[in-house]
């Protein structure tokens, strides 16, 4: 895995490219600290830190061949078969390096190529006889990519931080997307939190000419490829079965040794499974254990890990850890959390690291492809008491719904629950509809925004808003595939695989491989009949029920438990916030910054000193998350660690003719 | 017996306090779940609060919009149970 950056400017001078592209790739040395790399052309330069994992020897970034020069961060796990159809067509390598393989793809096929790769990708492509700038991302937005403008160029970057060391330039918040953010857990299409930043979209592709606008094609959108439909379950069942494993296989591919994250919970643990039966060899396990037995996993974890026989390795996590971590998650996440699970993430790269592993297999996004959020079942719900609003049998279910949270499994507190939840009938067809939740909850962020600002939510606008991204299938879509677009297109994007995904796995230059993601899986699940996914509320119902017998039942038939970590509880102590609390949430921060609310601030901290920490819910939790990282992301956008790469690791220094610097 | 206003202030009094918002920040005709002042936790805060402030006692046949889908409604389901 590695870190890219590029620059596209347009006036004569270009004595600054060298110096500028080599400071913003130092800014991402933690991505690939292997080596690193520069193209300096006569308007344009690329920059590359690399984590080396396929073809150590010749695999060096940025690469030229065909007019084109490559800054590439990612795998594209098909390269062995895309070469031996280009190598059909007469095309000589030279390499064995899967980047390669990106650029002469792209060179025979053009933008089509991209369609033709299975993997995780951002892009930076110089094409040198046309003068223009290729950017691309994978289809679900794995590895990132950002945009910025400034005085007159273009830049680009895997991540915003590497922005900070252009001359004056500064990130601050919008704040009406960061309202946004805090609404969804992501900005909506290619915004960002940031004024003046933006992000490329998955499965996008972007042509930069000159200072204008850039010329963007979609080569992917959930769904846009239609299936025959299986002809039974047991057959889809079966599918399902090779479908991972041929994930499982390709993912496998490495010159360096790979590891596996193992929670504990079923997706994990099928992917340990057949990792095992791919590998046929032992392999390194790792997953996080907590002090706090609310959080902790362990049980689970060991019964998997004796059942598969993997080296295990397990980091403990504690409230002090994940104070003590926290501002470094930020500074890597680079935007406002509304939970401290990343902190985990973060700390179990850096275990696989110190256990000199580069590559693991993670199992992200089983929960979006097969129906495992709660989203799901309360859509479901709602839509089967919405055909009767009068009924008193079928708000019943609201006691199935989650047996694991005491309030609502409390008798005397149904009454209430469906109080709660038939406020959601009216608003049930409308477009968000398994957002609806999430958003109402979230709606509360705004009280503790600075009232200057004058955000105000209206839900018509944030609908227009994701409705414009919507494919043209939407419409003719079932509300459950409809909500797993709105779930992959929000919180997959933008947070479990940035935030709590990529930033935290490359703080340690760890990659993250995630066979659920293998686009051939997930658009074969996605025209699978409903029932298949959520049978009942039965969640992931095809997985149990596919590898039954093959895992032990009590990794099968547990109950979910929903990956998290203390959040309050580890920042408020017996009613004090500890240190970091108050600086960052202090009366003058909160000035200095402008974006919150100062009366708020206190008024909310003020709460807790009365009430203990365990007796908090969701919002309360969220809200210090979100208001403490919100000022912490702002601090490390204003205090940019600026980092130096060291001249050994220096590889590659290509330059365009005339342009020697 | 308590009058409406004495009840709807100790009842916006209560919200302000534990949900962080001002009253000038919500409708006391419209639903607080809708308006995105409570989630399901505040409900349950809520009816507990009722319970404990004014004796009466909640039953789950109470629990409908009717009584609970603002606040202006508490206020009227107070006062006749009250009454």
């Amino acid at each position: 895995m590695c870190g890219i950056s590029g620059i596209l400017r347009f006036d004569p001078d270009s004595s600054e490219l060298r110096p500028t592209v080599t400071a913003m790739t130092a800014m991402l040395a933690h991505r690939g600290p292997d080596e690193w790399g520069v193209y300096i052309g006569k308007n344009v330069a690329l920059g590359h830190a690399r984590l080396s994992i396929v073809d150590l020897k010749m695999g060096h970034q940025p690469m030229a061949a065909d007019g084109l020069v490559i800054s590439y961060n990612g795998e594209v796990y098909n390269y062995i078969e895309l070469r031996e159809e280009l190598e059909q067509h007469g095309i000589v390598f030279t390499t064995r390096s899967d980047t390669e393989v990106v650029i002469r793809a792209y060179r025979f096929w053009g933008k089509d190529a991209f369609s033709r790769f299975n993997g995780q990708f951002a892009i930076i492509l110089w094409d040198q006889n046309n003068r223009q700038m290729i950017l691309a991302r994978d289809r679900y937005g794995v590895r990132p990519l950002f945009v910025t403008r400034w005085r007159g160029a273009w830049y680009f970057a895997s991540e915003m931080k590497a922005f900070d060391v252009l001359p004056g330039f500064r990130r601050t918040y919008n704040i009406q997307h960061l309202f946004e953010h805090g609404l969804l857990w992501n900005t909506v299409g290619s915004d960002t939190v940031y004024n003046n930043i933006r992000t490329v979209q998955p499965g996008t592709v972007e042509t930069y000419r000159d200072g204008g606008p850039p010329a963007a094609y979609r080569f992917y959108s959930l769904g846009c490829m239609p299936q025959t439909p299986p002809a039974s379950f047991e057959e889809a069942r079966d599918e399902l079965r090779e479908m991972l494993r041929d994930a499982v296989r390709l993912r496998l591919r490495s010159d360096v040794p790979v590891g596996m994250y193992l929670s504990g919970g079923i997706d994990s643990s099928v992917l340990a499974l057949l990792t095992s039966q791919v590998m046929g060899e032992r392999f390194k396990s790792f997953s996080v254990t907590f002090g706090d037995s609310d959080f902790d996993e362990s049980v689970y974890q060991k019964e998997m890990v004796s059942f598969i026989g993997s080296e295990h390795h397990a980091a403990h996590i504690s409230y002090d850890t994940i104070c003590d971590n926290f501002l470094q998650v930020v500074r890597h996440a680079e935007r406002p959390l509304f939970r401290t699970a990343p902190v985990p993430l973060y700390l179990l790269s850096r275990l696989v690291r110190d256990n000199n592993i580069k590559v693991v297999i993670t199992g992200e996004a089983s929960d979006e492809i097969l129906f495992g959020y709660d989203s799901y079942k309360e859509l479901k719900l709602l839509r089967f008491w919405a055909k009767a609003p009068q009924s008193s049998v079928r708000p019943l279910l609201i006691k199935r719904l989650y047996p694991h949270l005491r309030h609502y499994a409390d008798a005397k507190a149904y009454g209430l629950m469906k109080l709660y939840y038939e406020d959601f009938l009216d608003t049930i067809t409308n477009p968000l509809a398994g957002l609806n939740i999430r958003i109402r909850n979230n709606t509360v962020l705004a009280a503790a925004l600075n009232k200057d600002h004058l955000v105000k939510y209206n839900q018509d606008d944030l609908i227009d808003k994701i409705t414009a991204s919507f494919p043209s299938d939407y419409d003719r879509w079932t509300p459950l595939q409809q909500n797993q677009f709105l779930e992959m297109a929000t919180l997959l994007d933008g947070y479990l695989l940035s935030s709590q995904g990529d930033r935290m796995s490359l703080g340690h230059g760890i990659e993250g491989r995630f066979p659920y993601l293998d686009y051939r899986l997930v658009e074969r699940a996605f025209y699978w009949p409903d029932s298949y996914k959520l049978n009942g509320f039965s969640q992931k119902h095809i997985l149990r029920s596919a590898f039954r017998g093959l895992i032990p039942n009590s990794i099968i038939d547990r109950p979910k438990l929903p990956y998290q970590a203390p959040d309050l509880r580890a920042f408020i102590r017996d009613g004090r916030p500890v240190p970091l609390v108050e600086e960052y949430l202090s009366p003058e921060r909160i000035r200095h910054y402008g974006v919150f609310d100062e009366r708020f601030v206190a008024r909310f901290l003020n709460r807790f000193t009365q009430r203990s920490a365990h007796q908090v819910g969701y919002r309360d939790n969220m809200m210090l998350i979100f208001l403490l990282s919100a000022q912490i992301a702002l601090h490390c956008a204003a205090n940019p660690q600026r980092k130096s790469l060291d001249e050994k690791l220096l590889l590659v220094d290509l330059n365009e003719p005339d342009a020697r610097h | 017996m308590l009058m409406e206003k004495e009840i709807q202030d100790k009842l916006v009094a209560f919200i302000c306090e534990s949900f962080m918002v001002e009253p000038d920040e919500f409708n006391l005709e419209e639903s607080l779940v809708d308006q995105g002042v409570i989630d399901s936790i505040g409900l349950v805060e809520i009816s507990a609060f009722i319970e404990e402030t004014f004796g009466i006692k909640v039953a789950e046949t109470d629990m409908t919009r009717h009584n609970f889908g603002s606040v202006k409604k508490m206020v009227a389901f107070i006062v006749s149970k009250n009454g």
